[in-house]
């Protein structure tokens, strides 16, 4: 089971600064992008700014505030609890924010989406959601920052983010060229799903425990 | 070898530090059940690694570091859920009133919705800490932000506690509440194990006291025993205060020195 007040915490922090100010310069710049007629989907910009929003959730998850890793870590909770709802927040924060700014970017658009198109804009969530957080796992471990804001690094990190969504967006891109496509990703998504939730988070939760003094340490020196 | 009657114990701890600097070398002491402990030495004498050390946060390069039985870093969960931490790098989300984190910290803790509401309104009153949820703990003096720290790490009257420097930057009212709360803590069962500078305070409220210096043990003993202590291992008659007391072993000096032009 989830810890939920763990998950109502990192809800509360993603509406604090400066993830809200992030949020609210993309979900304006997403929608003209989407005026680009050479982007492909009219809804690509849409899915590539929610994720830079969300960015820190994913590959920067132990550091999304400054001071969160020495909390969490001090907290009589089994890691493997903390990433469980840490992962089902940021899964809750994204539905959140790529149905804002499919919304927006709908509400641009000459004419309305049509219900396929919707219907595959969320096949498409679905599908890069658990193979994002399962990478995320491992780039919060690898690469952490002191927190999230508007660095250089972050800059940095958000690049890294449009450069994995582009990788993890490969499966739906191929399932759309051939015959039971759909079921295919489908399947495809479940198992992802299952590898997150049932290897990467155990094993992820394994190595923070193992790791924590120098991930504490690395943490401390690049705040400095 | 620790005694198991030892809430903390340390055994030939080392840790050394990029570039060399040994912040601890060596460092052996103990905590007995339900004392007072005073942890005190000069800037970089090794009291904040040391403390840091005991929270999992760092990891020795040599020696045995045990907490309420278990070796650092804790295997369960449950022995933190036994222990309050201060350290003197802030852990809170100053994104929340005092009021949201102590609640939550309470329920992280294991305490019930209802229960951990009322403790909080109690921590909040007897620290004078704002109860309004549009004061975030973003925009707290450092004193007050002290005290959310102190509060959260007493909202489950932990069976261990373990503050650094947990009466700094705070008011002398609060001081004296927190002093007062710490007292009924270790009367009812709880270790304290405290670093500070303020060793008038250290003397009065502490029944054990560790001075390190150097990343070492320089001196521990029972505060009762203070003064045969330093006379056996020192050879110091009258030792006067704890404050006299220390400025003679850390410096080899009784008196301060002074500057040319006052």
């Amino acid at each position: 089971m989830p810890d939920w007040t763990l998950v109502l915490l990192e809800l509360r922090g993603a509406v604090a600064a400066p993830h809200i100010v992030r949020l609210a310069a993309l979900g304006v710049a997403a929608p003209l992008f989407s005026l680009w007629p050479h982007i492909g989907s009219p809804f690509a910009a849409a899915f590539g700014a929610a994720f830079l929003v969300l960015e820190p959730f994913y590959n920067n998850a132990l550091n999304i505030w400054h001071g969160q890793l020495t909390a969490y870590a001090l907290l009589p909770r089994p890691w493997e609890s903390s990433l469980r709802a840490k992962g089902i927040a940021t899964i809750l924060l994204t539905l959140i924010v790529v149905a804002f700014f499919v919304a927006i970017t709908a509400f641009v658009q000459p004419s309305p989406p049509t219900l396929q198109e919707l219907s595959r804009c969320f096949e498409y969530l679905l599908s890069v959601l658990f193979p994002l957080l399962a990478i995320g796992a491992i780039v919060s471990r690898q690469q952490p920052r002191p927190g999230s804001g508007f660095g250089l690094d972050d800059a940095a990190g958000g690049m890294v983010m449009l450069i994995i969504l582009g990788l993890v967006s490969i499966p739906w891109s191929i399932a759309g060229t051939i015959a039971s496509g759909e079921l295919l990703l489908l399947s495809y998504t479940v198992v992802a799903a299952a590898v997150w939730w049932y290897v990467v988070i155990p094993s992820a939760a394994r190595r923070i425990h193992e790791q924590i003094p120098h991930l504490w340490h690395n943490t401390q020196t690049l705040s400095r | 070898m620790a005694q198991h009657t030892d809430t903390i114990a340390l055994t030939d701890v080392v840790k050394v530090y990029e570039g060399g600097q040994r912040a601890l070398d060596g460092l052996t002491f103990s905590v007995p059940a339900g004392s007072v402990c005073g942890f005190i030495g000069l800037n970089g004498a090794g009291k904040s690694t040391t403390v840091r050390l005991l929270a999992g946060l760092e990891q020795a390069d040599g020696g045995t570091v045990e907490v309420l039985g278990a070796s650092v870093p804790f295997r369960d969960p449950a022995i933190t859920r036994r222990i309050g931490f201060v350290l003197d790098e802030p852990f809170y989300f100053d994104w929340l009133s005092a009021r949201e984190y102590l609640n939550w910290i309470g329920r992280m803790e294991g305490l019930s919705a209802a229960e951990s509401s009322r403790r909080t309104a109690e921590l909040l009153e007897i620290l004078s800490l704002p109860v309004d949820d549009g004061q975030l703990i973003s925009t707290f003096s450092t004193g007050m932000k002290k005290k959310v720290s102190l509060a959260a790490a007493i909202i489950h009257a932990p069976e261990l506690l373990i503050l650094d420097e947990p009466l700094e930057a705070v008011d002398a009212v609060t001081a004296r509440y927190v002093r007062d709360t710490l007292l009924s803590l270790a009367a009812r069962g709880s270790t304290i194990l405290l670093t500070s500078h303020v060793l008038d305070t250290v003397q009065r409220f502490c029944t054990d006291l560790c001075i390190i210096q150097q990343g070492r043990t320089l001196l521990q003993c029972p505060m009762a025993s203070l003064q045969e202590s330093v006379r056996s291992q020192f050879g110091i008659k009258e030792a006067g205060s704890l404050e006299d007391l220390f400025v003679r072993l850390v410096t080899q000096r009784s008196e301060s020195p002074r500057l040319s032009y006052v």
